[in-house]
């Protein structure tokens, strides 16, 4: 254990000599990192809810099929990762670290994140306004590293990618056998932030019969799981998102008024990228080091720099990050130039690495394998947005159109950090 | 993802056994690793 990093520890919960949930303060204790899943052939809400308490990442009634457990130690995995990535983010985000790689040189962000630093020494709930792409998520994230909670998890949930019906059960847990398809017990997503923080990302999706449930919850501080019998105790900071007029949506009826007066306690506007122009070229230089350094991209060249700063950004910084990976992807060391921009930045039409040098050219530099990837992931990614803007982000119609299951359609959206919510209306 | 280092405990051999199959069986690095059958 203390030789070998591992990523994940599936143990049982009963043992003769150390049972599991020992096991699981002993690792915490030595790394905190590690997650740990619970098996158990006496499976009881109660336990769970302990083992989440201590740090357990989940639990898995035994006997069980092995796509559960696979399911699981997916989801374990994930999590670790993203913590990893989170820690890289804390370092990128923190003043003076990390070669001063801080992102809001603009006075109206440097003031959000003032605000937000502010507001972390409380426990208010806290509402977030902007537009998509703006950065709520890495704000929201901001603020628990910046709180007392900072230790304990960061969850994440996206109200638009959560079917209506499947809400209660995945926000709350359900128990075993609470409806077809529960084999197991399953905690929920305020379970799994216990101690942390629950951020609800795109709050204006939320359907209105689960408004009231939820309403309750943080009411009542404590949730029960769908076909359980008893309310269990939460401590979750709350942090919400939208892209929406949430007033608006209150006025005619498709939101909560008491649900909203509970989650705008402390209200951040986001200011769009346009409205911070002087953060575009520090935005910029943080992508190429991340997308264009790895393949020997230092820079852009000034043109490219002016054409960047000209545009209006509609999709905002996830745009921008977009544009310079694709950017990346196609264009040639050392530097970036205007053809590798998508044609609405300015570029000229004409021979681009899509469509392969054209005669005379030198060609571009990399192993086969390595251009034919990069060729590939622009065309998926260019394809999906092209898809996703003409079905106005109905995934289900893009899946379709592709020809592929919506689970495929939703993967490679997720390898391209390619959210549906950014296209709809 | 694949290729991650996963410790499993379990008092039960065969238990441990299994589940340590399906995670090699998926690409994870299992510990204590499935045995293999002999041929």
């Amino acid at each position: 254990m203390a030789q070998e990093p591992f990523a994940l520890v599936i143990t049982d919960v009963r043992m003769p000599r150390m049972n599991g949930m020992e096991l699981l303060a002993a690792i915490k204790q030595r790394d905190p990192d590690v997650e740990v899943l619970l098996l158990t052939g006496y499976p009881d809400v109660q336990t769970a809810v302990s083992a989440i308490k201590q740090g357990a990442f989940d639990y898995l009634a035994k006997p069980f099929a092995e796509r559960d457990l696979m399911e699981r130690v997916a989801k374990a995995i994930a999590h670790r990762r993203m913590k990893d990535r989170n820690e890289g983010l804390k370092e990128r985000l923190r003043p003076g670290a990390a070669g001063r790689r801080l992102v809001h040189g603009s006075p109206a962000f440097a003031q959000v994140v003032a605000t937000i630093e502010r507001t972390a020494r409380t426990d208010a709930s806290v509402l977030l306004l902007g537009e998509s792409g703006t950065g709520k998520e890495l704000l929201a994230h901001h603020l628990h590293d910046s709180s007392a909670r900072a230790g304990r998890p960061f969850v994440p949930v996206d109200c638009a990618s959560i079917p209506s019906e499947l809400f209660e059960s995945e926000l709350f847990g359900h128990v075993k056998g609470a409806f077809t398809g529960a084999a197991n017990h399953r905690l929920g997503l305020f379970q799994l932030a216990e101690g942390g923080t629950l951020f609800l990302d795109e709050l204006g999706e939320l359907p209105v019969p689960f408004q009231a449930k939820l309403l309750r919850a943080l009411q009542e501080r404590s949730v029960r799981p769908v076909g359980g019998g008893e309310q269990l105790p939460i401590d979750v900071r709350i942090v919400a998102a939208t892209n929406r007029n949430l007033q608006k949506e209150v006025d005619e009826g498709r939101f909560r008024a008491d649900l909203f007066y509970r989650l705008d306690v402390v209200r951040i506007a986001v200011p769009p990228l346009r409205e911070r122009r002087e953060d575009v070229d520090l935005l910029a230089a943080l992508f190429v080091q991340r997308f264009g350094s790895p393949l020997g991209i230092g820079g852009l060249l000034p043109e490219v720099g002016a054409a960047l700063r000209a545009h209006d950004w509609p999709g905002n910084v996830r745009q921008l990050r977009n544009v310079i990976e694709r950017a990346c992807a196609l264009g040639q060391p050392p530097l970036l130039r205007l053809e590798d921009l998508p044609p609405e930045l300015g570029a000229a039409p004409g021979p681009s690495a899509e469509s392969g040098p054209a005669a005379g050219d030198e060609p571009p530099r990399g192993t086969f394998a390595e251009l034919k990837a990069r060729h590939i992931a622009a065309m998926e990614s260019s394809y999906l947005e092209a898809l996703l803007k003409k079905h106005r982000g109905n995934v289900t119609h893009c899946s379709e159109e592709a020809g592929m299951a919506r689970s495929a359609f939703q993967k490679l959206m997720q390898k391209h950090g390619i959210r549906s919510s950014d296209f709809r209306e | 993802m694949k290729g991650e280092r996963v410790l499993v405990v379990d008092d039960e051999p065969d238990l441990a056994e299994s589940t340590a199959y399906f995670l090699e069986r998926a690409g994870y690095a299992a510990t204590p690793p499935a045995r293999r059958p002999s041929s």
